[in-house]
């Protein structure tokens, strides 16, 4: 499992602001974790009208209890336990039964969306994340060495700057241009694929 | 502060990409919010969007490019602030709080002593040795008094059961009186207190013996 060490440091920058009332830094948060509450939300709903409704919903009560959340545990894993319980209150509020186990944090996170999610989704939307999906991908895999290795060591190995700088013997500077310039690739790949369907 | 534009490579994109990676110092993060509010908010949010729409893909996570309620939500939580849990004390709140406390510890301290005095009292009377003497109990209290200390004595009475004539002669810790002279005066005047207890616990009361300050000192 990744250990999004890194992420939390992101979270708590922008949390630290939205406790202050900051909305854009919470805009930001909900940009960042929509999909993931989605996905949690995926056991207990098929609708997509209600997932997105409960999906808001969980957001709207992260913002109220902002205050509640000390920074002990992964701002998601806090985020994830507020969607159960708005998923299972939903269910009981329309007297549908939850189901009997919950779904783990990790397990929420890498939940097929493609085989659960879009049960529900046109098909039409779920063949073009399909082919995103795989377009990135193979972007990633035609990515020149550099870049693809410095993409890799940050994403999937989750590594600060300064330890991606030390396995690649460059600066810190250049582990920062170089992520940048992959991503400006991968995210050319995905604005064009947007922009054309 | 001066709005960013994010259309090719600059300080925008670059701010993203190290708040994604949570590399972002504070002002980086200031300059990407400051922007969200300007003419390039739409695209920073566009941004942040589809970067975290690439970590995911690389992750193997699962997206979902259609869904975005962050709007919704904003517009649900607008003039909705954060509730705070724990709010900060204003004065008055903290000159009430401590009086509370002040009042609690004098109370404390005062049970404390009245307590330690009670507790002293019990120790006194526990001292007190009550033996039969016959004498004292003919000869009067009068004749007990050193000359030149003769104290007036008030009787007062309340309620008492029905007690056995005894004869007796009291005699209190010496460590508790140094002073020879109170202390023989002090033995008398509770053995007074015996005596009077006897004739006028017969009736229901109880005596006790009052002393003056002027009668405690002698000189």
């Amino acid at each position: 499992m990744i250990d999004h060490t890194k992420s939390n440091v992101t979270d708590c920058q922008l949390l630290s602001r939205a406790k202050r009332g900051d909305k854009r830094a919470f805009e930001l948060i909900v940009i960042k974790y929509q999909q993931k509450v989605q996905n949690s939300l995926t056991r207990f709903l098929k609708d997509q009208d209600e997932l997105n409704d409960l999906t808001q919903e969980v957001f709207i009560k992260a913002y109220k209890a902002l205050s509640a959340f000390r920074g002990d545990s992964q701002f998601y894993t806090w985020l994830h336990r507020i969607a159960l319980n708005t998923a299972k209150n939903h269910l009981v509020a329309k007297s549908r039964r939850p189901p009997t186990s919950d779904i783990q944090v990790s397990d929420a996170e890498n939940y097929n969306s493609f085989n659960q999610l879009h049960n529900t989704d046109t098909p039409e939307n779920i063949l073009f994340c399909e082919q995103l999906d795989q377009i990135l991908k193979e972007t990633v895999r035609q990515l020149p060495e550099d870049l693809k290795c410095v993409i890799s060591l940050r994403e999937n190995k989750d590594l600060s700057y300064e330890e991606i700088a030390k396995i690649m013997g460059c600066p810190t500077g250049t582990v920062r241009s170089r992520l940048f310039r992959a991503r400006e690739i991968l995210d050319e790949k995905i604005k064009t694929l947007l922009n054309d369907r | 502060m001066r709005e960013i534009k994010i259309d090719s490579y600059d300080k925008g994109q670059e701010d993203l990409c190290a708040l994604l990676d949570g590399e972002a110092s504070e002002v980086q993060v200031q300059r990407i919010l400051t922007a969200m509010d300007g003419k390039s908010g739409k695209e920073v949010r566009e941004f942040w969007r589809r970067y975290n729409l690439v970590s995911a893909s690389v992750r193997n996570e699962t997206f979902d490019i259609g869904l975005d309620v962050s709007r919704d939500v904003i517009a649900a939580i607008t003039n909705q602030p954060p509730r705070t849990l724990a709010k900060s004390s204003t004065w008055p709140e903290v000159i009430v709080q401590l009086g509370v406390a002040a009042s609690v510890a004098m109370l404390t301290l005062f049970s404390i002593q009245y307590y330690s005095d009670n507790v002293r009292f019990d120790q006194t009377l526990r001292n007190v040795e009550v033996e039969s003497h016959n004498e004292e109990l003919h000869s009067g209290p009068a004749a007990q008094f050193p000359s030149g200390f003769k104290p007036n004595i008030n009787v007062r009475t309340v309620s008492a059961g029905l007690i056995r004539e005894p004869e007796l002669k009291v005699t209190l810790d010496s460590q508790l009186f140094q002073d020879d002279r109170i202390r023989e005066h002090i033995d008398r005047k509770v053995s007074e207190y015996y005596r009077q207890s006897f004739h006028i616990g017969r009736h229901g009361e109880q005596p006790f013996v009052k002393l003056k300050k002027s009668e405690v000192a002698p000189d």
